[in-house]
């Protein structure tokens, strides 16, 4: 350690020194108090975060509650709503994603009485 | 608060200076040693006090680190500021800087008292890097300065 690095450190020292122990107590102001709160709720661990814990607690329950209205399970409530709400608005179809076979050949299996089969085409 | 108070005179400032210094120390929490309590104590006093100096220049509309500040050197001091002082005693050489402005007693007990580089207070302060080491080089010289001075009027 240089001279000039010890005698900074005699002078801080020095001024530190220089500060009272007592001191009187300061009520700080609501405004004041309440930022120093949300500084020290940024803090976990020995880590500064941007963002306090409960903002984080509040996305964190916003994207759950965002995942699960678009979920499957979130789909058929919303479109019954939907339909019972504005029925005359909104138009549906119901299909079934199972494929129809192409139609081959058609045979005739049944006549009902008094009717008598004249043409195939 | 009491040293940001008693720099500042004023409530408003004093606890934004206290923020500012809170959300410094916060961000920059492994400066802080944990295992000397006294010492830590005094880093955050320094910084506090740091950060008062710099808003006590803005209240009064001076430049912080600049040169227009109350300066004990007179001359251009730029080379004697890159002098070392083995030739005196660090007790004396500690009072010439006692006498130094704040702001630059404040960047000197930064550097050497805590190890900060002059990238990391011109962060801290939101000040240019050549800034800072300007200004810890003409405080240099202003010590040397200072010490000539008083060696001139003992040999008269």
């Amino acid at each position: 350690m240089s001279t000039f690095e010890k005698a900074v450190l005699i002078s801080n020292d020095r001024w530190l020194d220089s500060l009272p122990d007592d001191l009187s107590v300061y009520t700080y102001s609501k405004n004041h108090t309440r930022r120093i709160n949300r500084l020290i709720s940024q803090m976990r661990g020995d880590k500064y975060h941007r963002l306090t814990k409960n903002t984080l607690r509040v996305l964190v329950i916003a994207a759950v509650l965002l995942a699960l209205a678009v979920s499957a399970t979130a789909y058929a409530p919303c479109r019954r709503h939907i339909i019972e709400k504005f029925k005359q608005y909104s138009t549906y179809f119901i299909g079934s994603e199972v494929k129809s076979k192409p139609i081959g050949s058609l045979a005739v299996s049944y006549i009902p009485n008094g009717y008598e089969l004249t043409k195939w085409v | 608060m009491w040293i940001t108070l008693r720099r500042l005179d004023d409530y408003q400032a004093a606890e934004d200076c206290v923020q500012e210094t809170f959300l410094y120390i916060a961000k920059n929490f492994d400066k802080v040693d944990k295992e000397d309590a006294i010492r830590a104590r005094h880093y955050i006093a320094t910084v506090a006090d740091g950060f008062a100096v710099k808003a006590y220049h803005h209240m009064k509309k001076l430049e912080f680190l600049g040169d227009d500040v109350y300066e004990i050197c007179d001359n251009n001091c730029l080379d004697c500021g890159s002098a070392d002082f083995d030739d005196v005693g660090a007790t004396e050489l500690s009072e010439y800087i006692d006498k130094l402005p704040d702001d630059a007693r404040t960047l000197l007990y930064l550097t050497y008292s805590y190890g900060y580089k002059s990238s990391e207070i011109a962060s801290m302060f939101s000040v240019s890097e050549a800034a800072v080491r300007k200004r810890l080089q003409r405080a240099r010289g202003s010590i040397r300065a200072l010490y000539e001075e008083e060696q001139k009027n003992e040999y008269i």
